[in-house]
């Protein structure tokens, strides 16, 4: 990531920086998730994993040096005009299929997608000798029972060849070459470092074109898998997309679903209230059709300004986005 | 015996005959001889085991210390075609190692660290299959008195002796005659057959080249990429450098360049080894974090454009060039005060007496601290090391590396034979008979004539793309799919 990458997050708007920081990590408190969604950011959940406080206080610490971005308050910061200017002259790539929350895993389907390229291609051109672009066992497992399975396809390159034709003719084609460009096959394959510098994208972009390009593709095989026979079987939608709740929350979900009151809950799941109110928010938060109104009826749990106030900024947000 | 090992040499590997001390070390492991084996890189170590591990039946476990390097090593016996190999780490998630717990039989080479292997339901399953070779690569770890100590390997005697093997063969490249003893002492093999080569490869020229300034350094290299017979490796001391190096040689001499260094994806880095090995890519711009693994025959150069953090390292480093045995070049780019800048990289990473007394009053604050200082020392107190013994032990690395670096620093600025001061290093008595052929005498300050005495120079004109449509900047992905599919 370079400390450019960061500017999308702001805007004119005072916001604080922590949550930018731990969205991008990828933790998932109700506090972060809230104010990720309140300033458009949530869909950058757990993109940049590996970066460390130290790496993004710098780039904070750098914004502010360009005036790119000026404090408002204590903690908070906003765009500077030169900051907007920015912006304008040097957009950044945005994603149109990404969902970090739903999609957690993008970067195991992106390897297994590359590993299957790279070994047709190979046996295409009958070659078993060739250093293998993944080297994680179970991402290499699932590909060897993908490739047992449908190897006896007849046709079976220009099938898979079709199907990636499909998916790259739904892309715009900058980022179609992009990707196909970074796929390795026989005597073929570029870095994404070289690719980078030829399409003028920073390292974080470059891998938000490739998510976003699989993440297109993965939610055309939940739609219609029976135009994808292969990929479908490579890449089973239920493996990669999911709701953007964490298993807990889940069950708490599920239970209120049921129509049981929040005492209830706590009493069927043993959990402290606090715990519940914390499901429930995060549920509202990002379940689209979310009924708070019932909510907030069937609180029967003891008065809690916090929960109150939270689901208040939600139907808040909610009216907003409507 | 020797017959057939040459049969199997040429069926499993195309190779007609050995190289000097892998057939003395392949004959000591199939004969169950416990064998300490010190060959200089680039002579085919890893041969050593694995041509024993498809002579004889039983499963050839591997040590080593890097995950890294494993997933290279298993990369590699993937390029030959063998399929059987395994590496066991952290990288394999819980029901993938269980996966490959009970199915040990079903694999040939299993790499594992010794932490992974000192594991209660990794030595059980072990146990249970009857294990060749145990082989432990860059053995010198294991010596506190080496510069690369790494206090896990001190687990190996005692897993050695649970597991068993037929062999034990330690291998390793760079073993001073103390580190060489202390090797064989912590695993209890003081019997071990020992078969040392000489660390000395004639064919490399070693050259030095000092430069004014860090402007007359970067003009020095990019007028010898001019002028180098391709392919070659450049080695820096920060990825920054690599970067920014590899751009400017790929803009000013266009010559196929790429950079690599451990920050960049596991993807990325095979892409660019298989270029590299491949003849695509002539010219790699790296950190240490290149060469492990990587068994490309004709690499004709080895620039060091900063110096390397040890001589153990150099030596490493420099032996990836001329493994054909043909005639190539090392050349290290120096300025007048370099010496500083090394004396700093070798305190990196080592703690300081402050650290280790922070660490030790509470060692629960810093377990999971990322530091690598701070990692070592979580290291140590996991194999139970005292406070004293820790601050003594590090005093020797200290002392270990001082005198690395000075000895280093020595050859660096030699006016006699450096090829000579080299294999004194490394405690061998040979004798070297300097000529024009062997290294230069004091700094290189006539390079070209250097280069057309060795028959090393060769004027780079721009490299034109062997195959037009594969440009990367008119590259449509209609093309790709083709290119890759049909």
């Amino acid at each position: 990531m370079i400390t450019t990458d960061l500017l999308r997050f702001f805007s004119t708007d005072p916001q604080r920086v922590k949550p930018i920081y731990y969205t991008l990590r990828g933790k998932k408190t109700f506090s972060n998730l809230l104010a990720a969604k309140k300033h458009g950011y949530l869909i950058y959940f757990h993109s940049a994993a590996d970066l460390t406080w130290g790496q993004f206080e710098h780039h904070i610490g750098q914004l502010q040096r360009e005036q790119l971005i000026q404090p408002v308050s204590k903690n908070e910061w906003c765009l500077t005009a030169k900051g907007q200017a920015w912006c304008v002259q040097q957009p950044p790539f945005l994603t149109k299929y990404y969902n970090g929350l739903t999609m957690p895993k993008l970067n195991v389907a992106l390897a297994q997608l590359h590993l299957a390229i790279q070994v047709l291609s190979q046996f295409q051109h009958k070659n078993k000798q060739y250093f293998p672009v993944v080297t994680d066992f179970s991402i290499q497992w699932q590909v060897r029972q993908w490739f047992q399975r449908v190897k006896r396809t007849e046709n079976l390159s220009q099938r898979f060849e079709q199907e990636l034709t499909h998916w790259f003719t739904l892309l715009p084609s900058a980022q179609s070459n992009f990707v196909a460009a970074n796929f390795s096959g026989y005597q073929f394959g570029f870095s994404q470092a070289q690719l980078a510098t030829r399409f003028k994208y920073s390292a974080y972009d470059g891998t938000l074109v490739q998510l976003d390009a699989i993440a297109c593709l993965l939610l055309q095989l939940q739609q219609v898998p029976k135009n994808w026979p292969l990929c479908q079987q490579l890449l089973p939608s239920e493996a990669f997309l999911q709701l953007p709740l964490s298993r807990s929350t889940k069950a708490t979900y599920a239970l209120f679903q049921q129509g049981l009151t929040l005492s209830q809950i706590c009493q069927s799941r043993r959990l402290k209230a606090g715990t519940v109110r914390e499901h429930l928010l995060e549920a509202a938060l990002l379940i689209p059709d979310f009924d708070v109104t019932t909510l907030l009826k069937r609180n029967d749990l003891a008065a809690d300004i916090y929960f109150t106030d939270r689901l208040n900024e939600i139907l808040e947000l909610n009216k907003h986005e409507c | 015996m020797s017959v057939d090992l040459l049969a199997a040499l040429e069926q499993k590997f195309g190779y007609y005959e050995f190289r000097p001390g892998q057939q003395a070390i392949i004959e000591n492991i199939l004969q169950g001889q416990d064998t300490l084996g010190i060959l200089p890189t680039g002579s085919g170590k890893s041969l050593c085991y694995q041509l024993p591990a498809y002579i004889q039946q039983g499963l050839t476990i591997i040590v080593s210390p890097l995950i890294s390097l494993m997933q290279d090593q298993v990369a590699q016996l993937q390029l030959q075609g063998e399929k059987q190999s395994i590496a066991l780490n952290s990288t394999l998630n819980w029901s993938a190692q269980k996966f490959v717990l009970t199915h040990l039989k079903n694999y040939r080479f299993l790499f594992s660290a010794p932490e992974t292997l000192n594991r209660p339901d990794v030595l059980a399953a072990l146990c249970q299959v009857n294990i060749q070779t145990l082989v432990i690569d860059e053995a010198h770890c294991i010596s506190q008195w080496g510069v690369d100590f790494r206090p896990s390997y001190l687990k190996l005697g005692a897993i050695r002796q649970q597991l068993q093997p037929k062999a034990t063969l330690m291998l390793t490249a760079t073993a001073t005659p103390k580190v060489q003893q202390d090797i064989l002492e912590k695993l209890a093999l003081p019997k071990a057959q020992k078969v040392i080569y000489s660390v000395d490869r004639p064919n490399i020229f070693f050259d030095v080249i000092q430069c004014a300034d860090r402007q007359a350094k970067q003009a020095q290299l990019l007028t010898l990429i001019h002028q180098l017979q391709l392919p070659g490796i450049i080695y820096f001391s920060s990825r920054q450098s690599a970067e920014t190096m590899a751009q400017l040689i790929q803009q000013q001499c266009h010559i196929p360049t790429a950079f690599y260094h451990g920050a960049l994806s596991t993807k990325d880095r095979y892409l660019i080894q298989q270029r590299f090995m491949t003849g695509e890519l002539k010219v790699i711009c790296a950190t240490n974090a290149f060469g492990m693994g990587i068994n490309k025959a004709d690499i004709r150069f080895v620039i060091h454009y900063h110096a390397p953090v040890s001589f153990e390292s150099y030596l490493q480093e420099v032996g990836r060039a001329g493994r054909d045995g043909h005639q190539s070049i090392a050349i290290l780019l120096t300025l007048p005060d370099e010496s500083g800048r090394q004396a700093r990289l070798l305190e990196m990473g080592l703690p300081t007496p402050v650290m280790v007394k922070a660490f030790f009053k509470r060692p629960d604050r810093f377990k999971n601290s990322p530091e690598p200082a701070f990692e070592l020392l979580n290291q140590l107190y996991r194999n139970r090391f005292t406070e004293s013994e820790v601050t003594q032990m590090l005093e020797n690395k200290r002392r270990e590396k001082n005198e690395s670096l000075w000895a280093f620093n020595r050859f660096v600025n030699l006016t006699t034979c450096r090829r000579q001061h080299l294999v004194h290093y490394f405690g061998e008595q040979q004798r070297i008979v300097h000529d024009d052929q062997c290294c230069a005498l004091g700094f290189d300050t006539a390079i070209t004539a250097t280069l057309e005495k060795l028959k090393l120079y060769h004027l780079n004109v721009e490299e034109v793309p062997s195959d037009a449509d594969l440009n990367l900047d008119t590259l449509e992905w209609p093309q790709v799919l083709k290119h890759i599919f049909e």
